[in-house]
């Protein structure tokens, strides 16, 4: 994740394992966690041609709003071997987000799977915005 | 609390149940509507998502609920014992060559795909029909369904139910290992407790056998998740207080409860049919690689059984008999001698109760028994379960080779990556013998035999 405006890190614990995202702003939390879960994933880049897709979720609150997000790139991962590359939030509020996904197709001659999550979960789901930085943190079942 | 709960430990392992809050989560489900006599909770319970793994608990048809989370995402996550004529020490020279032959038969590995490509028709086929959709597609006999839980096919199960995107992810993976804490495992019977019991069950002493652990892969995770949101927005209509979000959780008799059992139904099909084809795979890898005949081999199924599920069935509750849905999550179903559900060979003895290890330690084959019944709605223990986190384990095991180390105790260990042995060494995980030793002195089954590791592969 090569964001100056975003990181994250991985959050310990003892079944599966969880991520801690940090942004600048709302939109930039949830651009940042979707490429986090997918760095947790995936590694390298098969450099093949790029694919995008466009969504709209609805949810009940950000927490909602989250888990539904990353669930839409895990799916596009487990189910069509696309790996997310960047993620565009055009428009967004606590229930709803537009955005297009960048992607490339998995490639296992120069890619390896790093983690089969199995999906992303509510448990310890937090998403909030502390002084002038917002933090999100998603655990997932591995 | 609409129930009490009833907890089944002792003083060494109540401490990490303390730590995890898994036993704020039996109280959490024992506030769900319906629920009947207890929230019980195994030995091996641990932190899962709503309801705790190592979780029993019983709604009642009128009244009750069905929650996705009481099963988990690995739908029919489970266990099958296969039994051969061979003796472990006589196999020994070809352990390594073996464990080889498998690793490279049976796909394995996060994200794997198979050697299978279902069609949608195909697909739908393996959701009604389960293990015997492999057996006629050449993955085995007629004799393996009779030892296999419900015969390896659910009924009530509807492919409708199910969504494009699970069907997607389950095309390829049929006849796939997966990854975590699944394993293909050649084990030695170490240690005999009950020979009446084992007798009925095939076991002896030095004897080779081979577990295989896994479940409905993608197929059964995307089936939870698409009904865990579908129930998230049901739950506010329905106005249910839920002490946590991951509990949702609707009526058995609504149309969304009843679509789920539909569904989970078909994931649990498709876990039957991928156990019975890991087990075609390593019957062929056998004859292959030890240039034997299966007359000779006489690899046998044990029994195939389940700790990830909702079954309807019925129980005693006060005296009458009543018609429940019982969550098993990380839980095995424990049937006594007698019950008209256990295979004709162990009539007298009891259903077979499965309990994995992990790749450096023993294995249980355990009984069923009335106790079960009376106390846990005919419920067991299912395995271990962590002690470490993954970040915990890779730490501990930095500079260290854990298949050599597994190698320098004689169980040799292969898998796709380094860091899979690293996160999932022995010392990750909880000692099952003391869980094992909990449920038997409890009397929810009785031990029967002992299995140590000799060689395993893992995702």
């Amino acid at each position: 994740m090569k964001d100056c405006d975003s990181r994250y890190e991985i959050l310990d614990h003892t079944a599966d394992i969880g991520i801690v995202v940090y942004a600048k702003d709302v939109k930039s939390l949830f651009a940042a966690a979707a490429l986090a879960m997918t760095d947790i994933m995936v590694s390298g880049d098969s450099g093949s041609k790029k694919k995008k897709r466009r969504f709209t979720i609805d949810a009940e609150d950000y927490p909602d709003l989250m888990v539904r997000w990353l669930g839409e790139v895990l799916y596009l991962f487990a189910g069509e071997r696309l790996v997310t590359t960047a993620a565009i939030i055009a428009d967004m509020d606590d229930t709803s987000i537009k955005a297009e996904l960048v992607m490339t197709d998995f490639n296992p001659d120069c890619q390896e799977v790093l983690r089969e999550i199995k999906a992303v979960t509510f448990h310890g789901i937090r998403v909030e915005e502390t002084g002038s930085i917002w933090k999100a943190q998603v655990i997932f079942d591995i | 609390m609409r129930v009490p709960g009833l907890i089944f430990s002792r003083s060494d392992l109540v401490h990490s149940m303390q730590e995890d809050q898994s036993l704020k989560q039996v109280a959490n489900v024992a506030q769900l509507p319906g629920i009947v006599r207890y929230s019980i909770a195994m030995p091996d319970i641990h932190w899962g998502y709503g309801f705790p793994i190592g979780g029993v608990a019983a709604f009642d048809m009128d009244e009750g609920v069905v929650s996705p989370g009481g099963v988990g995402y690995d739908i029919n996550c489970g266990v099958r014992l296969i039994t051969t004529a061979l003796l472990a020490r006589d196999v020994k020279p070809a352990l390594k060559q073996l464990t080889a032959g498998l690793f490279r038969a049976i796909p394995s590995g996060v994200g794997s795909r198979g050697k299978i490509r279902l069609s949608k028709k195909e697909a739908f086929d393996v959701s009604r029909n389960g293990a015997s959709w492999a057996v006629r597609a050449g993955f085995g006999t007629e004799g393996d369904l009779q030892r296999t839980e419900d015969g390896g096919v659910m009924g009530g199960a509807d492919p409708n139910a199910v969504s494009e995107r699970a069907y997607t992810r389950g095309y390829d993976e049929l006849g796939t290992l997966g990854s975590g804490n699944h394993f293909v495992e050649v084990q030695e019977v170490e240690e005999i407790y009950d020979r009446r019991a084992a007798d009925a069950y095939n076991l002896f002493e030095g004897q080779l056998t081979v577990l295989i652990h896994t479940g409905s892969r993608g197929f059964g995770h995307q089936i939870c998740d698409d009904y865990l949101k579908e129930m998230r927005d049901r739950v506010n209509e329905l106005h249910f207080e839920l002490p946590d979000r991951q509990l949702s959780c609707v009526p058995l008799k609504s149309d969304i409860g009843r679509k789920y059992l539909s569904a989970m139904a078909c994931a649990a099909n498709y876990a039957w049919a991928n156990r019975q084809i890991l087990m075609h795979y390593t019957r062929e890898t056998f004859k292959s690689v030890l240039a034997m005949s299966s007359n000779d081999l006489k690899m046998n199924l044990l029994y195939d059984v389940c700790h990830n599920i909702a079954k309807i069935e019925t129980h005693t509750v006060n005296g009458g008999q009543m018609k429940l849905c019982v969550h098993r999550k990380g839980a095995t179903r424990a049937l006594p001698p007698g019950h008209p559900l256990v295979p004709e060979p162990y009539k007298a003895v009891g259903q077979p109760v499965l309990i994995p290890g992990d790749m450096g330690t023993n294995s249980y084959v355990m009984a069923g028994t009335h106790r079960a019944m009376e106390e846990s709605f005919g419920s067991c223990c299912h395995g271990a379960g962590r002690v470490l986190s993954r970040s915990q384990a890779i730490r501990l095991t930095k500079d260290r080779s854990i298949a050599r180390e597994l190698a320098d105790r004689g169980i040799f260990v292969q898998a796709r990556r380094k860091e899979t042995l690293r996160e999932e060494m022995p010392e990750a995980y909880k000692d099952v013998s003391s869980v094992v030793e909990v449920v038997h002195a409890a009397g929810l089954a009785e031990k029967v035999a002992k299995m140590r590791p000799l060689g395993v592969i893992k995702g």
